[in-house]
């Protein structure tokens, strides 16, 4: 009788005026991986150090930043929830294997059928970042007190820390520390789309592969890059370092690899 | 010929009725990690209290948790390393024992065990601490005149040989996650407001808490790893103690020890600054007598090792901010906690 059922609820769907595009009454997994990367290079963190601009070398301890209401794009428009809020964070990345296989997250019961992009918010969204770590539980991305600033009432939305050699003598002396979280006067949540034709088939998994660039994110162009030999740290209170920083996390950093 | 010995009866008198325990504490602390094979019950929690100041877990029954555990030093010690049974010095500095309900990140400094369960297992059988075993411990509950009828009445057993290490760490960690501390000033003033600041407390938070400041830079920034609620972020963080070459050079590897990964060499955990002022000596070694020392060695920036925390870097402090500083620690102070009669041993 349920199979009966189930067979005239897929005709009922074709009858209506369905496409090929419209999503299916069956369900497949999602998993979404983000692989770092320092230019062309594999982004590792402690393990590996990487030629900076003006002579300088950098090495990372931490890199890592949320995305928020990560939705699918339908090819018929419609949009599918992945998640609500993550933690992308590569402080355990510290050799190139790991850096290979990337992060990963995964999301089951996800309707099958033909999605054509991805968008995220980057950043914790104003819903979400209304609450403090108190409100999770142990294990939620937002549960970690370090990435809360509870003076501000607001989250970390990213974290880059390391050292640099500020002068290619091999010292990493110069410790760097940025973290960009909202103030009452500086929004810095966006939501940005990243198309990719994924196809999502009954009890199967398909790979949404992403790529993040710290690069991009520090140093867009040789002309126009965090000078660490001007500025080591910043705490979302000099504008010129979280704009330079937040925006090419959002608009240039995050791609679809290929 | 032996006469044969009539059977010994092990049947345990007494009733099993627990009573559910609600562990009262303010929504900012979020909430505590109770496992649901461990509820919290009143007997499971009065019979831990005992277990805890007991000395009937060292193998001379000279020595209990609280003889390194001290309520007055919020469960600490005061000595850079404790001494056990045999007068041996402990590795390490015996660690304060606060809102550890809300710890999700492991025990010890090197978080080594994942649970107050699991934690509680190891100083029994630790030569340089109780220097028992676990199978003479538990003979020794079975035959006690009190014991076995508060296990019980804890965890419904009915034969003294059910007495075991697994219900006897499962009490001692249900009386563990009843150290609540939540109403010292810091709570008071800047979590409750329920006064205003002294201009000295207000000058020292500034100082401490790092996010609402406009200054660029030289600020001690002590709210990167102790900031929230807990005054801690639960982590595992090199804090620049040690100058070393290699990694594998750090004389107690901490993290690294535990989980072999040689950028957590030289890693411990990020402590509670709940209740600071009663528990000196500071850090893993106890290597420092006063919070003014404490100080003094943040603002010198480390050593630059490689996994040295990011967070630490040299900031210039002033006679007049360490004053305002070790005040702003000092609102941390719960004598409300350490002077609690629940927490205070049940057989003085």
């Amino acid at each position: 009788m349920i199979a009966l059922l189930g067979l005239s609820l897929t005709f009922f769907s074709a009858d209506c005026g369905g496409s090929e595009d419209d999503l299916v009454d069956e369900f497949g997994e999602v998993e979404l991986n983000f692989q770092g990367f320092f230019g062309a290079d594999p982004l590792v963190m402690l393990a590996n150090e990487y030629d900076y601009e003006a002579g300088m070398d950098v090495r990372f301890q931490l890199f890592q930043f949320y995305v928020s209401e990560i939705n699918l794009i339908a090819k018929s428009g419609e949009k599918v929830r992945l998640g609500e809020i993550e933690l992308v964070n590569f402080e355990n990345i510290q050799s190139e294997d790991a850096a290979s296989k990337g992060l990963s997250f995964s999301y089951s019961n996800i309707p099958a059928g033909e999605y054509r992009a991805i968008e995220m918010g980057i950043g914790v969204s104003g819903d979400l970042n209304e609450k403090a770590p108190a409100d999770y539980p142990v294990g939620h991305p937002l549960a970690f007190q370090g990435n809360y600033w509870s003076g501000l009432s607001s989250y970390i939305f990213t974290k880059i820390e390391g050292n640099a050699d500020l002068n290619g003598d091999g010292d990493f002396t110069e410790k760097l520390t940025f973290h960009i979280g909202e103030k009452e006067d500086v929004p810095l949540y966006q939501t940005i789309s990243l198309d990719y034709e994924l196809s999502v088939s009954k009890d199967q998994s398909s790979v949404l592969p992403l790529s993040v660039d710290l690069k991009q994110v520090i140093s867009p162009s040789s002309t126009n890059f965090l000078d660490f030999r001007e500025v080591s740290q910043d705490h979302t209170n000099q504008a010129s370092v979280y704009t330079l920083i937040v925006d090419n996390l959002q608009k240039n950093a995050i791609r679809v690899r290929q | 010929m032996e006469k044969p010995q009539p059977p010994v009866d092990e049947t345990i008198s007494g009733v099993y009725d627990p009573t559910p325990f609600t562990l009262v504490a303010p929504q900012y602390l979020g909430q505590a990690i109770i496992p649901e094979d461990n509820p919290l019950t009143e007997e499971g929690i009065e019979l831990g209290r005992r277990l805890f100041f007991d000395p009937i877990l060292s193998v001379d029954s000279t020595q209990s948790c609280s003889s390194c555990h001290d309520p007055a030093a919020s469960f600490s010690d005061n000595r850079q390393f404790s001494i056990g049974v045999n007068g041996d010095k402990g590795l390490r500095n015996a660690m304060p024992l606060v809102n550890l309900a809300f710890n999700p990140n492991g025990f010890f400094w090197d978080g080594r065990r994942a649970s107050l369960e699991e934690q509680a297992l190891d100083p029994i059988e630790d030569h340089l601490e109780m220097a028992d075993t676990w199978e003479n411990v538990e003979r020794k509950l079975r035959r006690h005149p009190d014991y076995p009828q508060r296990f019980k009445a804890a965890f419904g057993i009915e034969q003294k040989p059910e007495i075991t290490r697994d219900l006897a760490v499962k009490a001692i960690a249900q009386f563990e996650r009843t150290l609540v501390s939540a109403n010292a000033e810091f709570d008071k003033v800047f979590l409750r407001a329920e006064r205003f600041p002294t201009d000295a407390e207000q000058r020292g938070k500034l100082l401490f808490f790092f996010e609402p400041s406009d200054i660029f830079d030289d600020h001690p920034g002590c709210s990167h790893c102790h900031g929230g609620q807990h005054l801690t972020d639960f982590s595992f963080r090199n804090n620049g103690l040690d100058d070393v070459e290699e990694l594998e050079n750090f004389e107690d590897l901490g993290r690294g020890g535990v989980n072999n990964n040689r950028f957590d060499n030289g890693k411990f955990r990020v402590p509670s600054l709940r209740n600071v002022e009663l528990t000196a000596p500071y850090m893993h070694d106890g290597r420092f007598e006063t919070l003014e020392e404490v100080l003094d060695h943040y603002a010198s920036g480390g050593h630059g090792v490689l996994n040295e925390d990011a967070n630490i870097r040299t900031f210039p402090l002033t006679e007049q901010q360490k004053l305002d500083l070790v005040v702003f620690l000092k609102t941390f102070t719960d004598t409300s906690f350490t002077q609690n009669p629940a927490f205070q041993n049940p057989f003085k």
